[in-house]
């Protein structure tokens, strides 16, 4: 089974930041609607399961 | 106490209650209870009665639907 | 072509009224608003084009794809579970910081300042925590938060430990089951979860929250030092642990914040080096970023900063710790100091004055995306808009010098520009306003915005100094901080600053309806034409009263019983936020908690209680109209009154022209103003004002409607001013009933200028002519109708100024006319999101035309 680490849309935070946990990233993901695009946010864990929004890290 | 069929009355069960009706509009503060809004002067006003009990209240009024925002208050 | 006005012979002139812009001749009536939007650039005419508005009208969402979302339910829930056994307090904290710290982060496309409250920018978060009804509610819309399995089963989770449950078992239930109603009284804040609050800003951007953390550190190592002094004082030493944890939940949520800013900088970051493509917005991504490594962890260093420092505190205050309604701050006097470092010294994050109008232009589209999670009836109540968002400006300084200055003049551009019903403004009107800002302020009501409104500025600065005398602490507005004041929502001044400012509802809000109050007075309070049950004390039938001063008493009990009930209400739900729902983060950028040790929700400095009667001129009315023909006159007897009443006037026609022809309100006739002023100063003002609450001070009435005039008015039976069952009660405070003005606009200011006692404010709605405004002589006539009001010591007006042509049009068409805005109450609606019924009552308001009577005693000089 895949996992987050393998996607392209994680992104490792940093050990600087206050939120810095070893094995944790963001996952950041880009919608697109009627009003326009936006981009999301969301804490994970590098280990954790991917999601259907998964793209494989080229 | 007689039930006119044309008023609001309790009809515990009843397949055609209040709830689903379109012109029921849910009370502002209990989601158990209502607002008839089948009153409707000339002028276009909408003189509302509550409703106590929206799954068991019903009337012969009834139909089933959803008003637009625009035809409520 | 633009209909123009009729001609005045005034002061032995003709007087014609050309427009002032001559290429407007040739706009049709019924299409102005259309050419009236004019944003400052490209970027804002873009987002309002793609603007997330909320707007909701009948309880129902007006634009499809809003809904709830569940990620607030789901991570308070899960750090309540996994915190037990902590003190509430750092609980609270907990919470809030496993929210910030889990929550989805959200970056739109174009916006400068960044920061949402929800997973989705389509969505608002509930709070189980408050109403256990009103999420319920949720559950059954359409606008229900999926899983819809799972947000029911968080519901029932918090349902014994909500706010509502804390509360309602020391009421009767037969009093809250007429409290819930919202006929002759709003439901209690407990049952659906509305607040509304004025944060302390200030201390973020000076401060910023590392200084916060600091100084609870401190204060923690002070107080540990007090505990272990020698001999030991039980009585005093104890204190310390509520302070202790107080101060440490502030730290708690401090820290949270700072970092969750942080994360929006991140999010910043990867989107301009992993997703844009346009060079000019990653460099504009990155300057975001840093901005908000910056703030408001530190203290801000420019406008930019200042502005996004207050949309963070902004969006934590009224959407994430807690829901809270309203956008209270002095924004033009808090965005000052920043201003002057930008714009005139260009020290830090140089800019231009269009470019603040830009920046104001952004903040309103990003205030009008904000969703909220309020209950049915709120939802019902502003219907046109996402929620009530007001902001103040203008008046005077701490020296009583002019606070205009080029901020509130931007302000005012970028609303006028922009034109979205949100968020409203105050602007508090001083003689010594200069007349530049004075022509910004007409121009915004003069395009038919309906705000600013207009509130007296030495009413509210005398009324802060006034309210103060009852401070618990002894420390309540100082005569100079009396001067920094805003409305906390419509219409009720408060304090705004580093501290002494309302943290909830239960100080001043909530609405009793003292037309319906009629109604079932005359039926020994009985409620024959809603719900069919009692709903007052029985304090006899109409019939029986042999006097109009036995149906004077009677009246007063029922509405006494209404009003303590109300502010028992109030203060029982303050009891329990005190000890249940605090606010640590609140908490934590208040100077008073911070230097007590308190907490936000318990402590009180500056007492401001108040409470908003509203459809009270159907009451007045209905007096005059009972007190003239039935017992002056004798033209009819009681019961004649209540066989009509209860035939809603069917077979009783002459009757009803006779009691709708009764001296009205609004008309300065001595008979009518004479009755109603002694109603507004004994009853509506006098019976509220004998009530002490929480805070020590007494509570006051503060007139003014927002929709529940129509709400109201549909839940209430003919009256006997003429009234038809259902039709909508007077729109506003102390406002004349729509179209029984007929006297002309001065006539109105001296009726309302005689209610002088026991008013803590009053809603004044006025519609004024199209033509008349837009022709040459309109900042003139404007500006003398201002002075006159002021000088008649009015505390409230505010305006709509659109044509009936282009009301009927929009309702014909209202694809067309998505930009006409109109005043509804204490806030301005988009006019095609309202219902029929509601649109039929703006156009219903008598459109004042100024004849030569009434310039002449303006002292218009044109």
């Amino acid at each position: 089974m895949a996992t987050c680490a393998e996607c392209a849309l994680y992104f490792q935070v940093p050990e600087s930041e206050d939120d810095f946990e070893k094995g944790k990233g963001d996952c950041v993901t880009e919608h697109k609607d009627q009003k326009g695009k936006y981009w999301l946010s969301k804490p994970v864990f590098e280990t954790s399961e991917t999601c259907k929004a998964f793209r494989k890290r080229s | 106490m007689s039930v006119v069929a044309s008023q609001l009355h309790l009809a515990i069960g009843t397949p055609t209650p209040c709830k689903v009706c379109k012109w029921q509009i849910a009370d502002p503060t209990n989601p158990d209870q209502g607002q008839c809004t089948v009153n409707r002067t000339t002028m276009g006003s909408v003189w509302k009665r509550w409703i106590r009990d929206a799954q068991n209240m019903t009337c012969s009024k009834h139909e089933e639907g959803k008003l637009s925002f625009r035809d409520h208050v | 072509m633009t209909t123009l006005a009729q001609p005045v012979n005034y002061r032995g002139k003709i007087i014609n009224f050309p427009p002032a812009k001559p290429e407007e001749a040739e706009i049709p009536d019924d299409e102005l608003s259309e050419h009236l939007f004019a944003p400052s650039t490209d970027r804002t005419r873009r987002l309002k084009g793609r603007c997330r508005w909320k707007h909701a009208s009948a309880g129902e969402f007006v634009e499809k794809g809003v809904r709830a979302g569940i990620e607030r339910m789901q991570l308070i829930t899960e750090s309540h579970k996994s915190s037990r056994g902590k003190a509430v307090v750092i609980r609270r904290a907990m919470m809030l910081a496993n929210v910030l710290n889990k929550c989805t982060v959200v970056l739109q496309q174009d916006e400068f300042i960044i920061g949402y409250h929800a997973e989705d920018p389509n969505m608002f978060p509930l709070y189980p925590e408050l109403s256990y009804m009103n999420v319920k509610d949720y559950l059954q819309s359409d606008y229900s938060p999926l899983p819809a399995a799972e947000a029911e089963e968080i519901n029932n989770y918090w349902a014994p430990s909500s706010l509502q449950t804390k509360c309602e078992k020391y009421f009767d239930p037969i009093d809250l089951m007429r409290m819930y109603q919202v006929s002759t009284m709003e439901a209690p804040s407990f049952a659906h979860g509305y607040n509304s609050i004025v944060p302390p800003y200030e201390t973020v951007l000076e401060d910023g929250l590392l200084k916060r953390i600091e100084m609870a550190e401190e204060h923690i190592r002070e107080a540990k030092a007090e505990m272990a002094r020698q001999p030991w004082d039980g009585t005093k030493g104890l204190d310390w642990i509520a302070k202790i944890d107080n101060w440490e939940s502030m730290i708690i949520a401090d820290k949270a914040v700072i970092s969750w800013a942080r994360r929006h900088a991140r999010l910043c970051e990867i989107v301009a080096e992993n997703f844009e493509t346009d060079p000019a917005r990653k460099e504009e991504l990155l300057e975001m970023a840093e901005i908000s490594r910056r703030v408001p962890a530190e203290p801000c260093k420019g406008l930019k900063d200042a502005f996004q420092a207050k949309w963070y505190t902004f969006i934590l205050c009224h959407g994430i710790e807690r829901y809270a309604s309203g956008y209270a701050h002095k924004e033009d006097k808090l965005l000052w100091p920043y201003y002057q470092t930008s714009v005139i010294n260009k020290s830090f994050q140089p800019m231009t004055y269009e470019q603040v109008v830009e920046l104001v232009e952004m903040e309103r589209l990003k205030i009008s995306e904000h969703g909220a999670g309020k209950s049915r009836g709120y939802r019902e109540i502003f219907p046109g808009s996402n929620d009530l968002f007001i902001f103040t400006i203008g008046g005077t300084n701490r020296d009583g010098s002019d606070g205009c200055n080029d901020m509130t003049d931007a302000i005012l551009e970028g609303a006028r520009n922009i034109r979205t019903t949100e968020p409203s403004m105050v602007f508090r009107y001083s003689k010594k306003n200069r007349a530049k800002t004075l022509y910004h302020v007409f121009e915004c009501i003069r395009d038919g915005l309906g705000y600013p409104s207009i509130k007296n500025d030495e009413i509210g600065t005398e009324q802060m100094k006034y309210y103060s005398k009852f401070s618990l602490n002894n420390n309540g507005a100082t005569d100079e901080e009396a001067y920094d004041w805003a409305n906390v929502l419509c219409m009720s001044p408060g304090l705004v600053g580093r501290r002494k400012t309302q943290k909830t509802r239960s100080e001043g809000g909530g609405s009793i309806f003292p037309g319906k109050i009629f109604e079932i007075t005359l039926n020994n309070g009985y409620d024959w034409s809603y719900a069919d049950m009692q709903l007052g004390p029985e304090t006899g039938h109409a019939e029986d009263f042999k006097t109009f001063e036995e149906l004077w008493e009677a009246y007063k009990k029922q509405y006494a019983y209404c009003i303590s009930l109300l502010i028992r209400a109030k203060d029982v739900s303050r009891y329990m936020e005190a000890r249940f729902l605090q606010l640590p983060f609140v908490s934590s950028i208040d100077d008073g908690c911070m230097e007590l040790g308190e907490e936000a929700c318990s402590l009180s400095e500056q007492p401001n209680g108040w409470h908003n009667p509203i459809t009270t001129i159907v009451g007045g009315n209905s007096l005059v109209a009972v007190k003239k023909l039935i017992y002056d006159d004798k033209k009819y007897t009681m019961k004649q009154l209540m066989d009509a009443l209860k035939a809603n006037w069917e077979g009783y026609e002459q009757m009803q022209k006779d009691f709708k022809n009764a001296p009205k309100w609004g008309n300065d006739d001595e008979y009518a103003d004479s009755i109603i002023k002694r109603y507004y100063e004994e009853i509506i003002g006098g019976e509220m004002r004998k009530i002490t609450n929480y805070s020590g001070g007494p509570v006051m009435p503060v007139g003014q409607a927002v929709a529940l005039y129509m709400e109201v008015g549909s839940r209430t039976g003919p009256t006997p001013d003429g009234r038809y069952g259902g039709e909508a009660a007077d729109d506003g405070g102390i406002s004349p009933y729509f179209g029984t003005d007929k006297k002309g606009p001065t006539a109105v200011l001296k009726s309302v200028a005689k209610v002088q006692e026991n008013q803590k404010a009053n809603l004044l709605n006025q519609r004024l002519s199209v033509p008349m405004m837009r022709s040459k002589h309109g900042f003139d006539i404007w500006h003398a109708y201002m002075d006159t009001w002021h000088d008649l010591n009015i505390d409230h007006v505010q305006f709509n100024v659109v044509s009936t042509a282009e009301m009927k049009a929009a309702q014909r068409e209202p694809e067309k006319h998505q930009d006409l805005i109109v005043r509804v109450a204490g806030f301005s609606a988009r006019f095609v999101d309202l219902p029929t019924y509601g649109q039929n009552t703006i156009i219903a308001r008598n459109e004042q035309q100024f004849g030569a009577e009434d310039l002449e005693y303006i002292n218009a000089q044109l």
